[in-house]
Formats: structure tokens, C-alpha cells, sequence
């Protein structure tokens, strides 16, 4: 599973970066939360995802965190 | 010694006194010789005996005796001629204080009785004497209790065949005493018919021979009593038979038992049944087999639906002005079916977007998301082993049977049932069904790791086996228009299907826009969100 973020890119357009892949959704999860942590008041940062991989350096999204991340996000359930 | 001078003779005054004693003396002596000469004449008269005294009354005694003073004699009548109740009794004789003759009585007048019999005296079984009174007395006499054992024995209409006025008071004081007034009237109607105010009557009943158009008795006849016409009985009946050849005691158990059936079964006119109504076979109702439509009805689907909307002041102000982050639009959704089982989810969805001019491409996106219960809550469905097809830069696995409505945008797949190395599946993909050869082919991203290969078996979770609470986001749609001159307005519609579940799964709608120049708002959100149950 892969983590990375959305941010604005130059031309102002929002666009995916891929920033870490791992064996398994619960690494994903901590991974992707430690993300939002640490992207906290990063410019033009807009969301850390992490989903499955459909291409190369590209994944689908299937999970949002908001930067830095709600404490549903960090501790679902 | 005194001196006897005669009647007449001379002398003083107790020569006087002398001689009125002897005179006294004189005629004692000559009645008692005048006694004893009528004595002796009868004696004479009766036998040649000088005396025979047969006539014997008196004292009992065996020695005569003579009274010198009196000139009496006196002979008793022997040591056996005593008289006494033994002496009599013994000579059969009855007595003044009663008696017990052992043969007839016979008078040769009225044989009188000075004293009513008590109740106690009266019919038993030695009465004949009452029987010969006039019993109307004892019946009206204070003494006596006029029970209908008593009336009976005491009732001898044979005697004169017919009833004389005081036996018809006698009978009416009896009725009053013992029977109700409704009784005493029926008496009172039957006894002013002449034709039955006969001893008659009531001797053809115990006959047992009596008719009338209304009243039968015939003792001979199959049928003892005929009553033609109706009949009222105030008390009981009691039958050691039958009534028109029915066991009534019989009947009645079989009518207790019927009642409690009847009492139990619907009627024709509908009812409310408190328990189940099984068949044994293929019976019918209005020629429908229930079980059979009911197996039917048990595969049909039918759909639950909930409505809901979201909207702004106007069509042209915003309900939420859209920037490069996803917001909720609306509310948050859910609805229950009331399906304990996976349904079908499907959101019917219609969304309104103002885009305000920027004179260039103004686009944004918008998806649903759903929140993941506990994984364990929901079926983790085992799609068989899978044969592994690749084609160019596409892969995929076909399995037998249809799983289509278990693939959604958040559903994922795992080569283990604990979701472990779970490989990708998304909107880029695809699968269908092919009723033909029985196979759902199933398109999944060739690069990646944790691909299935063939032989391998394939588990499916509907939320992907993530932790509950999870919001897992599914397919993104675009809104996009082009602005030169002026704000446009976008209504779209959307089917979304959101994934085979359990209900009751919270839904919510974000957008945002794909650029900071795009600018874009949502002015409404509405649609239909149904579950499908039984499919």
C-alpha cells in the first residue's frame, strides 16, 4: 500500500506525490499519519492519502488525512 | 230379763222401752223368715233338694254364718268364684282399656271412635279401622301432616269411585301443602272438568290407560306417555335411556367437545388465527400454493429507500464554496432497511454546482465516502480459486459464479481471508459476469505486488478489512465546466453504487476543486439512497 500527499504545485494545481510504499494497510496507516505530522505548516500541502498503486509513482486514494491529521484519522474506531 | 206385755198391756215407762225393742225384734225375725221362706220356695221350686243355692253372689267364703242380732244367714259363694283382669283376660274376655281380637269385630251399630289419631298412629300398615273412616277428617285436622307418602296410602278411590266434597277439600288442602301456586292451579283447572273430577281419572293413570287427544298413558303401548302438544318442564329431566334414541349424557360429551372445537375453529365470515396454518401437501388457498408462492417471494428483491436534500438560499448563492481540499457537502447519510444481512447500496445522487467565471477551465471533483465498521462485522466472502489470465499489460482472474454486487470503489481482496496482502482494486479496473460460461472476470492492476496467481483462493471484504471508523473515499466524478462570461450552472445525476453490506453504514459527500484558480461552489445536494434486500 502507498502514502503520499496532495499539494499545489507551482501552476496552482493539485497534484499527488508519492512518498512511501509498505507491506501492509496498518504500516500504511501509521506511516501516512507520521506524514501529516510532520507535513504540518509545509506550504501548498494539501492532504496525505494513501491507497493502492495503479501506475508507477501513482496510487488510489482510498483513505484521506488532514494535515495534521483529526484524531479519527489518527485513531479510527 | 225383760217381760213381754203385748200391745196394750199395762206397766211404767221402761216397760214402754222394753217392748218397742222387742217389736224391733219381732219384725227383723219374721223378714228375715220371709227371706229365708222365698229361699226355700225357689230351692223348692228348682229341685227336689231342701236347699239349693245356685244363684251364688256375694262375698267368697266357705263357711254360712249366722248374725243373731240381725236374724241374717249368711252362706258365701265358695273359694272359686273370684273375679279379676287375669281371670278375665284368661277367659278371653276384652277389656275396657283395649284389646287384641283375633277375629272379626262385628257391631251390630255405628262403631264410633271418640279420638282423632296423631300423625304417628295414622296409615300404617294395621289401619284398616281408618281405612274405614272417613280419612277427609284426619287430613284436615290440625293433627294431622298431610305428606304426599300419607295422601297416597290414605287415598282409596276404589271406594266409592268418585270423590265426595270433603275428599275434594281434603285433596286441595293437600295440594296447597305441597305443590306451588302454578301447581295448585293446573289441580284447580283439572278438578273443575267434570269429566276428570272423577276418581276415574286418576285410576285410569295408575291404570296406565288413559287418552286424550292430548294426553296418552298406555302401559301396553311401545310409547308409555304421548303428549301431543308442547310440553314445559320447570325441573330437571332424567332419562336412564334415550331421547329419539340419543344417549343424551353420551351426546352431551360429544358436544362438549365439539363446542370446544367449534370454539377454536374460523369461521367462514374471517377471524384472527393465534397460530400457524401448515399443509400437508400442495393444498391451496384461492388456488395458490402458498409455500410454493412463498419461495418465491423469497428471492424477490425489494428496495428501501430514504430521501434527502441539501440545499442553498438560492440556486446562485453557495451551500459551500469549494477550494483544493475535500469538504463535506451535506449531511451526513445513512438509513436502515431493517436487514440483518448484506444489502445493496446504491445512492442515487443529484449534485448542483455553480462555477463562477474565471474565463478558463474551472473544475473540481467530488466522491462519496463511507465509513468502515469493525471488519469482523461484516462477511468476508471467499471467491474460490481463481485462474490467472494476462494479456498484454492487463491481468486478470476469472472465478465461477456471479460476485458482481460484492465489487465496489471500497471493497478490497486479499489472496488471505484476514485481508493481509491485499492487492489493488479500483476504478481503473474492471469485472463483469458471463451467465454463459458461468465466470466473473475480475480486472486488477498487473504491477503491483500481491497479485494473485492461479490456483490461489481470493477473499473479498466490503470495506477492505480496515479499522472501524475509517473513512474510505470511493470513486472521484468530475464537475467541470468552461467560464467566458459569466457564472454556469451544472446540475448532475449519479448512480453510484456503494457496495454490498450490513445497513445502517454512514455515507457522506466531499468535493473540492482541482486547482486554485478553478472556482467553484455547490449550491445543492439531493437524491434517493436505497437499499436493495434480497438480491
Amino acid at each position: 500500500m502507498r502514502v503520499g500527499y496532495m499539494r499545489i504545485n507551482a501552476e496552482g494545481v493539485t497534484e499527488q506525490v508519492l512518498h512511501s510504499e509498505h507491506a501492509s494497510r496498518e504500516e500504511a496507516h501509521t506511516a501516512a499519519v507520521a506524514l501529516a505530522d510532520s507535513l504540518v505548516g509545509t506550504a501548498d500541502i494539501v492532504e496525505v492519502q494513501r491507497g493502492y498503486a495503479n501506475g508507477e509513482t501513482t496510487f488510489h486514494p482510498r483513505v484521506i488525512y488532514n494535515v495534521p491529521p483529526t484524531d479519527a484519522q489518527r485513531n479510527p474506531s | 230379763m225383760a217381760i213381754f206385755r203385748g200391745i196394750g198391756g199395762s206397766g211404767d215407762s221402761s216397760d214402754n222401752s222394753y217392748l218397742q225393742e222387742v217389736t224391733a225384734q219381732a219384725n227383723a225375725a219374721q223378714t228375715s223368715a220371709e227371706t229365708a221362706f222365698s229361699h226355700a220356695l225357689l230351692a223348692a221350686e228348682a229341685s227336689s233338694s231342701i236347699l239349693n243355692l245356685t244363684a251364688a253372689t256375694g262375698a267368697a267364703g266357705t263357711d254360712a254364718s249366722y248374725d243373731a242380732s240381725t236374724g241374717v244367714l249368711t252362706i258365701p259363694r265358695g273359694d272359686t268364684g273370684v273375679v279379676n283382669t287375669a281371670s278375665v283376660s284368661a277367659a278371653g274376655a276384652a277389656l275396657l282399656t283395649g284389646a287384641d281380637f283375633t277375629g272379626d269385630v262385628t257391631t251390630g251399630s255405628k262403631l264410633i271412635a271418640k279420638k282423632y289419631p296423631v300423625s304417628s298412629e295414622l296409615l300404617t300398615t294395621s289401619r284398616s279401622v281408618q281405612d274405614l273412616a272417613d280419612w277427609s277428617v284426619y287430613l284436615l285436622s290440625s293433627n294431622y301432616d298431610p305428606t304426599p307418602e300419607k295422601y297416597r296410602d290414605s287415598l282409596d278411590v276404589n271406594q266409592d269411585n268418585r270423590f265426595s266434597s270433603a275428599d275434594a277439600a281434603a285433596i286441595f288442602s293437600f295440594v296447597v301443602a305441597n305443590y306451588t301456586a302454578e301447581e295448585q292451579t293446573t289441580y284447580t283447572n283439572l278438578v273443575n272438568n267434570p269429566n276428570n273430577n272423577t276418581s276415574t281419572f286418576v285410576q285410569d293413570v295408575l291404570d296406565g290407560d288413559y287418552d286424550t287427544d292430548f294426553v296418552i298413558i298406555d302401559k301396553d303401548a311401545s310409547s308409555l306417555l304421548t303428549v301431543n302438544g308442547d310440553t314445559d318442564v320447570t325441573g330437571n329431566i332424567t332419562v336412564s335411556g334415550t331421547v329419539d334414541g340419543v344417549d343424551i349424557a353420551t351426546r352431551d360429551g360429544v358436544l362438549t367437545s365439539t363446542t370446544t372445537t367449534a370454539d377454536n375453529a374460523l369461521p367462514k365470515a374471517g377471524g384472527q388465527m393465534t397460530g400457524n396454518i401448515t399443509f400437508s401437501g400442495t393444498q391451496t388457498v384461492d388456488g395458490r400454493d402458498v409455500s410454493v408462492d412463498g419461495a418465491k417471494l423469497d428471492t424477490l428483491e425489494r428496495t428501501v429507500r430514504s430521501r434527502f436534500q441539501k440545499r442553498a438560499y438560492s440556486n446562485t448563492s453557495p451551500l459551500v464554496a469549494l477550494t483544493t481540499t475535500y469538504q463535506q457537502i451535506g449531511n451526513s447519510l445513512r438509513i436502515n432497511s431493517g436487514a440483518t444481512t448484506a444489502v445493496e447500496n446504491v445512492l442515487d445522487l443529484n449534485i448542483a454546482a455553480n462555477f463562477f467565471d474565471v474565463n478558463s477551465t474551472n473544475d473540481a471533483v467530488f466522491l462519496v465516502t463511507v465509513d468502515a465498521p469493525s471488519p469482523a462485522s461484516e462477511t468476508t466472502v471467499n471467491l474460490g480459486t481463481v485462474t490467472v489470465t494476462t494479456v498484454g499489460s492487463e491481468k486478470y482472474f476469472t472465478v465461477t459464479g456471479d460476485f458482481t454486487k460484492h465489487f465496489s470503489p471500497y471493497c478490497g481482496m486479499s489472496t488471505n481471508s484476514d485481508g493481509s496482502n491485499a492487492f489493488n482494486f479500483n476504478n481503473n479496473d474492471g469485472w463483469y459476469y458471463d451467465p454463459t460460461t458461468n465466470l466473473t472476470t475480475v480486472f486488477h492492476y498487473p504491477y503491483q505486488a500481491n497479485n494473485p496467481t492461479t490456483g490461489d483462493t481470493v477473499y473479498l471484504h466490503p470495506f477492505d478489512w480496515e479499522t472501524a471508523g475509517t473513512e474510505i473515499n470511493g470513486d472521484t466524478y468530475t464537475l467541470e465546466a468552461y467560464n467566458a462570461h459569466g457564472t454556469v450552472h451544472q446540475n448532475q445525476f449519479h448512480q453510484i453504487y456503494l457496495g454490498y453490506y450490513k445497513p445502517e453504514r454512514t455515507f457522506k459527500i466531499k468535493a473540492r476543486e482541482i486547482a486554485t484558480s478553478d472556482n467553484v461552489s455547490i449550491s445543492r445536494v439531493s437524491g434517493t439512497y436505497s437499499q436493495i434486500i434480497g438480491s
